[in-house]
């Protein structure tokens, strides 16, 4: 229907609410406004709508996105979509789908997924069975064409849309019999062996007239009668019953599910289930068996030579069946050779999961000891049994109780290092405080100790002695004694971390609280006797600098952990503490 | 010229299309709506691309004449 200018002018007014008049004027404004941008060689655009444009003497509109999509609600979602037969050389696969699924989906329950798995040979047969009908009576008429012709005649059928249908419907009319009766019993015991059935019945035009009559129930006769047609073309197809055995045909049965133990149970399932339908139905299930097997078996002595260029052969399916001038057994063996091309294909790559499924047990495995000897590891070192440095609970103490140097009293008393070496092993706690007064103590008798493992220590702490504070406490506090420390000392320095008291050797490890660093020695010292009055425990560390030369780092406490020194800080007045940073000493 | 008479051209000319109508405009032109049925394509990598339906709008203007 055409919406002509006053129509339009009416509509335009209804939808607006704006005087017929008006809209009349406005729309008469809106083409001279239009006019008057084409003519600056601009478009035009009506917002949300679209944009007018001028080329040439012609103008263009190119609707807004959002017009377009407004226009094609319709078909909103609506993607192209791949086909799956667009593949150059693939066969449409999607009437397959379409014909077989409807039944094949209800009967077989949840095997649907497999079935469109399995229709790919299958309609790739399909098509080849027809084609090759197809070139056959071609070639019965006409005698001599050429590969070529036969080829584009294949490709036209496949590229025409029609053929998807009589792909679909053809070769069932033509093997109704047989394949109904098949199907019906493939769906009555939900087989999955689809795979090799599919790919089997197709072939079946060729082979069936292989085992010959006797071995075929009643509907093989009927086929063997469509097939006779074909005799002539077929020909050599008779030498095929000499490789197919009915005695290896089971006995394959076998090796071919040992071989595809992928779907060992399913297919245990079906073993039982066709040694079942043989010997009820034999007549009619044994034809689909047959073939089934026999291209199998008589596949199997090339299996292992052509196994690999099946997987080449496998992809050109079309010019394969379209080269029909080959002798029909030639084509016979060809496709049954893709055809455990494609099985092969198929159980390898479905057996890569199971192999997945048994390797991963061995990393577990792995795992697993790996944690277990961890485990063990950790308990060992845990009770004792193996000395590891962090997770032993005594090795913390014992370490410094190695680590400390043995306590000796230069001149006066040397038999008390002996004494108090032994003491650390004995007794932790003591060891700890005579680890201490020994670290202060040691400072000045290094020259004379004769112990080697004190050797390492002592030549550490006359560095620390120059620099740091702890020593200096040492200094002040036993100037004249010539190091010797009183007991009463030794139990004041008993703690090796802490913000009060003096700063020990043994602490030095742990974290301070900085609260000053200062270029001078001087300052440095002044702040020293300050807080060392207020009772803490002050270190100086002088840090050497590129700018300033040296610097004198005044700190208080000394703490295990920068938490230890985080909670401390926050007990100390703040105005002594000031602007501070906890560090490692 | 009001945003609103701009806006309710948009409007009824879309309404019209997307009832198949086409619209005639007296000195601007004619605009037609038009069906593309789904079809096959097959593209470049040879892979076959089945194109979903489409409705478009096209214009026909009669300015210059």
């Amino acid at each position: 229907m055409l919406i002509d200018n006053e129509k339009f002018i009416a509509l335009l007014a209804d939808n607006s609410g704006i005087e017929k008049e008006k809209v009349e004027k406005y729309l008469e404004e809106l083409i001279s406004e239009m006019k008057a941008s084409f003519d600056e060689g601009e478009g035009y655009e009506v917002e949300g709508f679209g944009i007018f444009s001028k080329l040439g003497s012609n103008i263009l509109f190119i609707p807004s996105d959002e017009l377009e999509t407004e226009i094609n609600y319709k078909y909103v979602g609506m993607e192209p979509i791949e086909l799956p037969g667009g593949a150059q050389q693939q066969e449409p696969e999607a009437p397959e789908d379409e014909d077989e699924n409807p039944i094949q989906g209800i009967l077989d329950g949840g095997k649907i997924e497999e079935r469109e798995e399995y229709e790919d040979p299958f309609a790739e047969l399909f098509n080849e069975a027809e084609e090759h009908e197809k070139a056959e009576k071609e070639q019965a008429e006409k005698g001599d064409l050429s590969e070529e012709e036969i080829e584009a005649v294949v490709e036209e059928e496949i590229e025409s849309e029609d053929t998807e249908e009589i792909i679909a419907e053809e070769p069932e009319k033509e093997e109704e019999p047989e394949e109904a009766l098949e199907d019906t019993l493939k769906d009555i015991f939900g087989s999955d062996e689809t795979e090799e059935e599919t790919e089997t019945e197709e072939p079946e035009p060729e082979e069936e007239s292989a085992p010959g009559p006797e071995n075929w129930g009643i509907d093989a006769h009927k086929e063997e009668e469509q097939e006779g047609a074909f005799s002539g073309l077929l020909g050599d197809a008779e030498e095929e019953p000499e490789l197919i055995d009915e005695d290896d045909i089971f006995a394959s049965e076998e090796e071919i599910n040992s071989e595809e133990d992928v779907f060992e149970a399913e297919e245990e399932l079906q073993q039982e289930e066709n040694e079942s339908e043989e010997e009820t139905d034999e007549e009619l299930d044994f034809s689909a068996l047959g073939d089934d097997e026999s291209e199998q078996d008589f596949d199997d002595p090339f299996d292992e030579l052509i196994e690999e260029d099946d997987d080449e052969d496998f992809v050109p399916v079309v010019t394969n069946v379209s080269s029909g001038k080959a002798s029909k057994k030639e084509a016979g063996e060809e496709k049954t050779e893709e055809d455990d091309g494609k099985t092969e294909k198929k159980s390898r790559t479905l057996k890569s999961p199971r192999d997945r499924k048994q390797s991963s047990p061995v990393f577990l495995y792995m795992i697993l000891a790996l944690i277990l000897l961890g485990g063990t590891g950790y308990l060992l070192a845990y009770f004792g049994v193996v000395n590891i440095e962090g997770i032993t609970p005594s090795s913390a103490s014992t370490q410094i109780a190695q680590n400390s140097p043995p306590v000796t009293q230069p001149e006066s008393t040397p038999p008390q290092t002996s004494e108090e070496e032994e003491q650390p092993v004995k007794e932790v706690p003591e060891v700890e405080t005579s680890s201490e007064s020994a670290v202060i103590e040691t400072e000045e008798n290094n020259g004379s100790s004769s112990n080697p493992e004190s050797e390492i220590t002592e030549e550490e702490t006359p560095r620390n002695q120059e620099n740091d504070i702890a020593p200096l406490v040492a200094d002040e506090k036993a100037p004249g004694d010539g190091g010797i420390i009183s007991p009463v000392n030794i139990q004041a320095e008993a703690e090796v971390y802490g913000l009060n008291g003096t700063a020990t050797e043994a602490g030095n490890n742990g974290y301070t609280i900085v609260l000053y660093t200062l270029s001078r020695k001087s300052g440095a010292d002044a702040q020293f006797e300050k807080l060392s009055k207020e009772g803490f425990r002050v270190i100086i560390k002088e840090k050497p600098s590129q700018e300033f030369g040296a610097l004198y780092r005044v700190s208080i406490g000394q703490f295990e952990s920068l938490a230890d020194a985080a909670v401390a800080a926050e007990k100390v007045d703040s105005e002594i503490l000031g602007n501070y940073i906890i560090t490692k000493i | 010229m009001t945003n609103d008479f701009l806006k309710a051209f948009g409007l009824t000319i879309r309404d019209q299309i997307i009832m198949k109508n086409s619209v005639e405009i007296k000195g601007l032109g004619t605009f037609k709506a038009e069906h593309t049925s789904q079809q096959q394509e097959r593209k470049g990598d040879g892979k076959l691309v089945m194109l979903p339906p489409k409705d478009s709008i096209e214009f026909k203007a009669d300015m210059g004449e």
